[in-house]
């Protein structure tokens, strides 16, 4: 009971309570702000990735656009791409001999590569890109494949460089040949 | 009261704590309106990616459609799909098809991606709000494209006309530019054509109508067998030879490589004797043939050959040496008439004449198929001469400049030509597509929300 009794007196007695609320806030401060850096943080490098995904989406809108607009004669690669694992990340992995597995979700899903040294004007190998204010870039592939006789798909791969780069970019369409 | 209140507000004692819990509250609230907002940027950015992604898909079923419409070659009640069926038939994608309205086709692209396609009859559906080329009425086909990734949905349209390519043999097997000329013991079983003359001479026969527009004359000779079919005017008259497209044979042709006696520089094929070739089904360009004794060119499997000879006349594609621009077949040659098969289908192979002079004259006949030779296939050689000599016996279709036949000559015209067309005359117009609402604004009705 005396304890008690001197715990309630200590309590009700406001010598000392400034310092002790002046710690226990500064406590709450420090581990709220960490936590709000740690908010910051993250948000900044959602948006990093958000404006790189935007970045490289452009960009694949933009090599697909120009690869459409090619006649069909050129539509095609100038050389056999070939498999390599150089640099990290390369989608070119997915090359198998003359054929590249153009659908992520099924790897049996397959076609042979389109190609011809002499008309063909879709490069073989992968471009840089980058956004003119060295802060982002990446690389563009592509891969034309035949479907038929009369229908070749594309598909273009967009990388970014940096160790938290999104997910590669993979946008695909199909070109035909209409019978006339 | 105010007096009790004026006392805790002066007291010191207890106010950090507060203080600093609502500061805490109002820097973590704002710290989360701050990250909802880059959250939502984020989703922003993947849905814009798969917003491009869509679009993209919705320009393959563009253009998917608009290969599966040139491949088929639609009458004016036809629905496309992956093939031709009647309006009110079963979409592929579960959805319910109108009775009036053409089906939907959906297909996958691969990664997540599909693109569904609706081609509507020049009658089922129309695209009032596409702009482009002045609209041609029960003519123009409107085709609605739907590309789909991870929900995200683009939808466009797109005003297209098509007119099928032109169809030589579907009313005559015979078919002379200027003339067709028969001479002594011909059976032709066939109709024949020509804008100008077709003679007939002794002991010629033609087992079916000579097709001649008004002002042509049928002429045959007093001791032939005549036409027993008679003389009419052709369903369409004058006769028609419409350009073919030689660019596409030009630039993507194959050459015979690996063929003994190809030359790659001059690209004229010339066979030694009884030399045989077997060519697989494809498209080849080439300058000229000269097949002068026994020799056989085949066509392997069930390909169809598409033989283009081109010619030095207004173009460098071809040398100006002998031989080039002309086909010759002589001495029981056969071409697309292998030993042993009794009944070879002339679909498989099909010649394009390029033509060595602008029309076609009475002599230096571009194409010659001599004593005893064997052709089962198309021929298309309207600025060209053509001349079956001495027994040579033909099945399938041909049109020629002048067509001359001497001595023996047999024809015969197959129904697997009939509806063969002409590589390069059909005709499509297609401009910018159209972006639409993501969903019709009708369920029923595919073509709406544009």
């Amino acid at each position: 009971m005396r304890f008690i009794d001197r715990l309630v007196r200590r309590l009700r007695a406001e010598r000392g309570m400034t310092i002790i609320e002046l710690l226990v806030s500064a406590s709450i401060c420090a581990v709220g702000i960490a936590a709000t850096i740690g908010v910051m943080d993250q948000s900044r490098q959602t948006s990093v990735k958000a404006e790189q995904r935007d970045a490289m989406a452009h960009q694949a809108e933009r090599e697909l656009e120009r690869l459409m607009a090619l006649p069909w004669l050129n539509f095609q690669h100038s050389a056999l791409p070939v498999s390599s694992a150089s640099p990290a990340g390369n989608p070119s992995t997915y090359i198998s001999g003359t054929s590249y597995k153009y659908d992520r979700k099924d790897a049996s899903a397959s076609e042979p590569l389109v190609y011809s040294t002499a008309n063909g004007q879709v490069e073989p190998s992968y471009t840089a890109w980058n956004d003119n204010q060295s802060r982002l870039s990446g690389r563009v592939y592509r891969y034309i494949t035949r479907i038929d006789a009369n229908s070749r798909r594309v598909t273009v791969v967009v990388t970014a460089d940096g160790a938290k780069a999104p997910t590669p970019l993979l946008l695909s369409s199909i070109k035909t040949k209409p019978i006339l | 009261m105010l007096r009790l209140l004026s006392r805790i507000i002066r007291r010191q004692d207890g106010i950090a704590m507060p203080v600093v819990i609502g500061t805490m509250t109002l820097t973590t609230g704002l710290a989360a309106a701050t990250f909802a907002v880059v959250i939502e940027g984020n989703h922003a950015s993947a849905r814009d990616r798969d917003s491009k992604a869509a679009l993209a898909a919705a320009e393959a079923g563009l253009q998917m459609a608009i290969l599966k419409t040139t491949e088929l070659k639609p009458g004016d009640n036809d629905c496309v799909t992956n093939s031709l069926v009647a309006p009110g038939s079963a979409s592929n994608d579960g959805s319910t098809t109108a009775a009036t309205e053409c089906p939907r086709w959906k297909a996958s692209l691969g990664n997540g991606a599909t693109y569904t396609y609706v081609v509507a009859t020049p009658t089922t559906g129309t695209c009032p709000t596409v702009p482009g080329f002045t609209a041609t009425p029960g003519k123009d086909r409107c085709i609605t494209s739907t590309g789909e990734v991870n929900g995200i949905k683009r939808r466009l349209q797109l005003r297209f006309y098509f007119n099928p390519p032109f169809v030589p043999w579907g009313n005559a097997g015979l078919v002379g530019k200027h003339s067709v000329d028969i001479e002594n013991n011909a059976t032709l079983n066939s109709p024949v054509g020509s804008n100008e003359l077709v003679t007939l001479g002794e002991n010629s026969i033609i087992t079916n109508e000579v097709l001649i527009p008004n002002g042509a004359q049928f002429k045959p000779d007093n001791h032939a067998k005549g036409a027993t079919g008679g003389v009419r005017t052709p369903r369409v008259a004058p006769w028609v030879f419409p350009e073919i497209d030689w660019d596409t044979p030009r630039q993507e042709g194959l050459g015979l490589d690996g063929v003994p006696g190809w030359d790659p520089e001059t690209r004229i094929l010339t066979l030694s004797n009884q030399q045989q070739v077997t060519l697989p089904g494809g498209t080849y360009h080439v300058c000229g043939i000269n097949a002068p004794n026994n020799n056989f060119l085949n066509v392997s499997g069930g390909g169809v050959v598409h033989l283009y000879i081109d010619s030095p006349r207004g173009t460098d594609a071809c040398p100006d040496v002998p031989g080039a621009g002309r086909l010759v077949v002589d001495n029981k040659g056969r071409f697309n008439a292998p030993e042993g098969v009794a009944d070879p289908d002339p679909a498989q192979l099909a010649i394009f004449m390029y033509g060595t002079t602008e029309d076609a004259t009475e002599t230096d006949p571009d194409v010659e198929i001599n004593n005893t030779a064997q052709f089962n296939g198309m021929l298309w050689a309207p600025s060209s001469t053509v001349s079956f000599w001495n027994n040579g016996d033909s099945s399938g279709g041909i049109t020629a400049g002048r067509l001359k036949m001497k001595n023996n000559a047999q024809f015969e015209y197959s129904d697997r030509v009939t509806d063969k067309s002409l590589p390069g005359t059909a005709t499509a117009r297609n401009l910018s597509w159209f972006e639409c609402k993501r969903d019709p604004t009708t369920a029923t009705d595919p073509e709406s929300g544009c």
